[in-house]
């Protein structure tokens, strides 16, 4: 466990390092970085572990992120209370929905999850005397802290902890019997029943806990942004976050994490260069799968390979493969 | 001790349909703890089927099952695991992008009642991890322990399948063609293995080879388009002229 | 009252005939090959912008019409042929591939049309309005819906009636057993993948008087006809013609009556549904 969990710390600690380093807007572009990472490495353990495909957890993001909103705006709640009551509502939401999405499979889960989060993305534009409709809630205020969060590297040093903290129990539990069984329920579930596990059980416990980091980092958000919109529940932005996992290379945990925050920064950087950056972003998409199937995770595999076929005709061996 | 106590299975009745077509009509069956029995029958004969009912993968038409007294006839396959029964499969179900030490740990930590743990290592657990290696050793299977099975060959995959059963400590195991698609020389150690297992343990196997069954069942089912046509000790059901007449009749 | 009940009745049956030959491409293609071909709303919305174009330059709503059909043909083909090896690959490289080029072709059709949403007018001898029984309905609408039901018709005829078509069945029930027949099942597949393609198109271009052509339709559209298909059954035709014309129903009245909640009164049936029916209405084949 150690070993796993030393470079989490380590990256932890250097990423707070340099609080003091960065100017403000990368301060900024980091934090939310570090936000999509986090929540795509959550979405890995249901759509790389368990392979179940949703297009639809964002809106475990947005719940948590509006119902924070209104706690601080409309009933004056104190911050902290009000962060507790968004990641609450949305974990919630996720328990009663997780029994009945998961009893479908492969494309109709897809298509549930994707109908379940425009139903949550209509009301959030619909419903406008209530949710504010296409304009969201400002004025999300941030809460006190030992050291000031209103200070943009305050607040990112702030989700650097959570996202560390929330990062360790990640891994921790995907090590564990419960995580391990996830894979082996995305991998022959027929195998898993034989053997005794519950696999609907083990189904709903990959969707909740994808939904909890969702609701976790998605509260992170909006209070960062200051601000909740129903961008947070759109299906694009579970669309960004699953392609994140696949782009990383599902079922790695680290890849999804290196890639939701590496698509983010991507994309900050191209909005401001091109109008053309969807373009770029969905032929980043398309390459990516085309040359590296296997995602950013199954580089360090090739690379091994590719040393070892150079090491082996380097020194006349035939026949064996990689 | 009554005498239910020593039922292991005990089927009713059984019959399943598919649309039209009846898979298992009538079959009626009863093994006792610690046989060695085996089913025969045709390719298509519902040998398989029957599997899939008594692990409950497939809820039957009409008829009931019991396992060790318990009925189970309603009872979800994961349910029916807890209660001791284990099976192999005729398409191997392992897990491939996983090593044999974490294929048969998935397994022992059922075993161990750790398969619900959140916090401690599962490669790591202190019962389940010396239980799983273990299991392969004593099956030959040590060389294999963190080689993803995936990359392991067909005839070891089906030993790796009789290993990981083997973990779960079962009362009663079915074995579902063990011997399919493997060589003279694998098909010896696939038997080899099945003679060693526990006096205590319940065997049931799934054969269409008659000479392989013979070395390792004492009773055996012949089924012939789903339904029984021969029930009995193994030496009486050779014998049996109609199992003679469809079965050399018909070499499946 | 009943007039207004008649109005979204038929205003329903118009975006379910169009919703009709989006999702029946897309449910064959699925089928068939078990590809997801999440750009297939974006070949909907170039149809419709070739159609557009084609429409502005001749004035001829037919050869706009077949201009569409055939640039969405002819896309789509080009994609099948390109990517095969991955579209053949796991569910969710697919969603990756297929997901990335509908984003790529939305922002080029983006670049190439602009933003501004774009009339495609009905043709002249369509422009009219029908009047009857105190209904005053616009007879282009009118006309797709009797275009859908007889280009349904001779799907199906197609489908349960001819040799092609029974090959084309062989292949989405059983792939392995048609090529064992010697069945060219790449061929088949291919043909397939164009003709839903076209489909698309023509819908883009047919729905042009009605929707406009304008960015963000690629994107509604594909959304309802996944759903469109789920519920009816992956492969099914009948399928994929009952649950548009629910969904086109469901829709209109949704929005008439409960515009705020239209999202939920739409897509709560569709939960139910499945529920209910895990394989659709009329499916057969696991959604896997």
């Amino acid at each position: 466990m150690i070993r796993r969990s030393l470079p989490v710390v380590a990256l932890g600690v250097v990423l707070a390092a340099l609080s003091g380093l960065l100017p403000q807007y990368w301060l900024g572009l980091l934090t939310q970085a570090l936000l999509f990472g986090g929540f795509a490495m959550g979405l890995d353990l249901l759509v790389g572990y368990t392979r179940m495909q949703s297009l639809g957890h964002a809106t475990f993001f947005g719940l948590a992120g509006y119902g924070a909103a209104l706690a601080v705006t409309r009933a004056a709640l104190n911050p902290w209370a009000a962060a507790g009551l968004g990641i609450s509502l949305s974990l919630l939401v996720a328990l009663l929905f997780a029994p009945l999405a998961v009893r479908f499979r492969g494309l109709s889960f897809l298509t549930v999850t994707l109908a379940f989060g425009q139903v949550a993305w209509g009301l959030a534009t619909r419903w406008t005397s209530f949710t504010g409709g296409e304009n969201g809630i400002p004025g999300i205020r941030r809460p006190a802290f030992l050291w000031d969060l209103n200070d943009p590297a305050g607040y990112y040093l702030l989700t650097v902890l959570v996202v560390t903290a929330g990062t360790l129990a990640l891994v921790r539990f995907a090590a564990s019997p419960a995580g391990m069984s996830l894979q082996g329920v995305g991998s022959s579930d027929t195998r898993m029943a034989a053997l005794g596990y519950d696999v609907q059980a083990r189904r709903t416990v990959a969707f909740v806990v994808a939904a909890l980091s969702g609701a976790v980092y998605g509260t992170l958000s909006a209070f960062f942004n200051r601000f909740i919109g129903p961008g947070s529940l759109d299906w694009r932005l579970s669309a960004q976050i699953l392609l994140s996992v696949i782009v990383g290379g599902s079922g790695s945990l680290w890849g999804p994490f290196i890639a939701g925050a590496g698509l983010h920064v991507l994309k900050a950087g191209l909005v401001g260069e091109t109008q053309r950056w969807p373009m770029v972003l969905g032929a980043l998409y398309v390459l990516s799968v085309v040359f590296l199937p296997g995602g950013l995770a199954s580089v360090p595999t090739r690379f091994h390979r590719f040393v070892a076929g150079r090491r082996r005709t380097s020194s006349g061996e035939q026949g064996a493969r990689p | 001790m009554t005498e239910v106590d020593l039922r292991a299975l005990e089927i009713q009745d059984l019959t399943v349909h598919f649309g039209g077509l009846a898979a298992l009509s009538g079959v009626q069956m009863t093994v006792q703890a610690g046989s060695r029995h085996g089913i025969l029958g045709a390719n298509g004969a519902g040998k398989t089927t029957l599997f899939n009912v008594v692990s409950g993968f497939i809820a039957p038409t009409r008829g009931r099952v019991w396992l060790f007294g318990d009925e189970v006839t309603h009872l979800p396959p994961h349910r029916r695991a807890r209660l001791g029964l284990a099976r192999t499969f005729q398409i191997t179900t392992l897990f491939l992008d996983l090593t044999a030490l974490e294929n048969v740990l998935m397994a022992s930590l059922v075993s161990a009642g750790h398969h619900r743990r959140v916090v401690h290592p599962a490669r790591h657990d202190r019962i389940a991890r010396p239980m799983a290696e273990r299991c392969l050793n004593d099956l030959g299977l040590g060389h294999l322990m963190d080689v993803p099975v995936g990359e392991v060959g067909y005839g070891e995959q089906r030993l790796l399948e009789i290993a990981v059963t083997s973990a779960l400590a079962p009362r009663l195991l079915l074995l579902d063609e063990p011997t399919a698609g493997l060589s003279a020389a694998e098909t010896v150690a696939v038997l080899d293995l099945v003679r060693r297992l526990p006096p205590e343990l319940t065997v049931i196997i799934i054969e269409h080879d008659l000479e392989v069954l013979f070395q390792v069942a004492e009773h055996l089912t012949v089924l012939h388009f789903g339904e029984p046509i021969a029930d009995g000790p193994a030496w009486s059901v050779r014998e049996d002229p109609v199992v003679k007449e469809v079965y050399l009749g018909s070499r499946g | 009252m009943a007039r207004f009940y008649l109005f979204q009745l038929l205003n329903g049956l118009t975006t379910g005939a169009l919703l009709f030959f989006v999702a029946s491409g897309l449910s064959v293609i699925f089928g068939l090959m078990r590809i997801l071909n999440l750009a297939h709303g974006a070949l909907f919305l170039f149809g419709g912008f070739v159609g557009y174009s084609v429409q502005q330059a001749t004035g001829n709503f037919l050869a706009a019409a077949l201009a569409g059909m055939l640039a969405a043909a002819a896309l789509g083909t080009f994609i099948q042929q390109v990517f095969s090896r991955t579209l053949m690959g796991s569910p969710a490289n697919q969603v990756l591939l297929t997901l990335g080029i509908a984003f790529v072709m939305n922002n080029a059709l983006l670049a190439i049309w602009g933003g501004t949403p774009r009339s495609l007018p009905a043709p002249t001898m369509l422009s009219a309005s029908v009047t009857a029984g105190g209904l005053t309905y616009p007879s282009y609408r009118l006309f797709l819906i009797g275009f859908s039901l007889v280009a349904g018709a001779l799907l199906w005829a197609f489908w349960e009636r001819s040799r092609l078509g029974a090959v084309v069945r062989a292949c989405v029930d059983d792939r392995q057993m048609a090529a064992a027949l010697g069945i060219r099942v790449d061929v088949v597949a291919a043909a397939v993948f164009a003709a839903g393609s076209a489909l698309a198109g023509l819908a883009g271009v047919l729905g042009g008087p009605i929707l406009g052509v304008s960015i963000g339709l690629d994107f509604d559209v594909l959304l309802l006809a996944v759903v469109i298909m789920v519920v009816g059954g992956i492969g099914s035709l009948s399928g994929a013609l009952v649950a548009s014309m629910l969904v086109g129903l469901v829709d209109a009245f949704g929005r008439a009556l409960f515009p705020e909640i239209s999202y939920f009164t739409l897509f709560m049936p569709v939960i139910l549904i499945l529920l209910i029916r895990p394989l659709g209405l009329f499916g057969r084949i696991a959604p896997q």
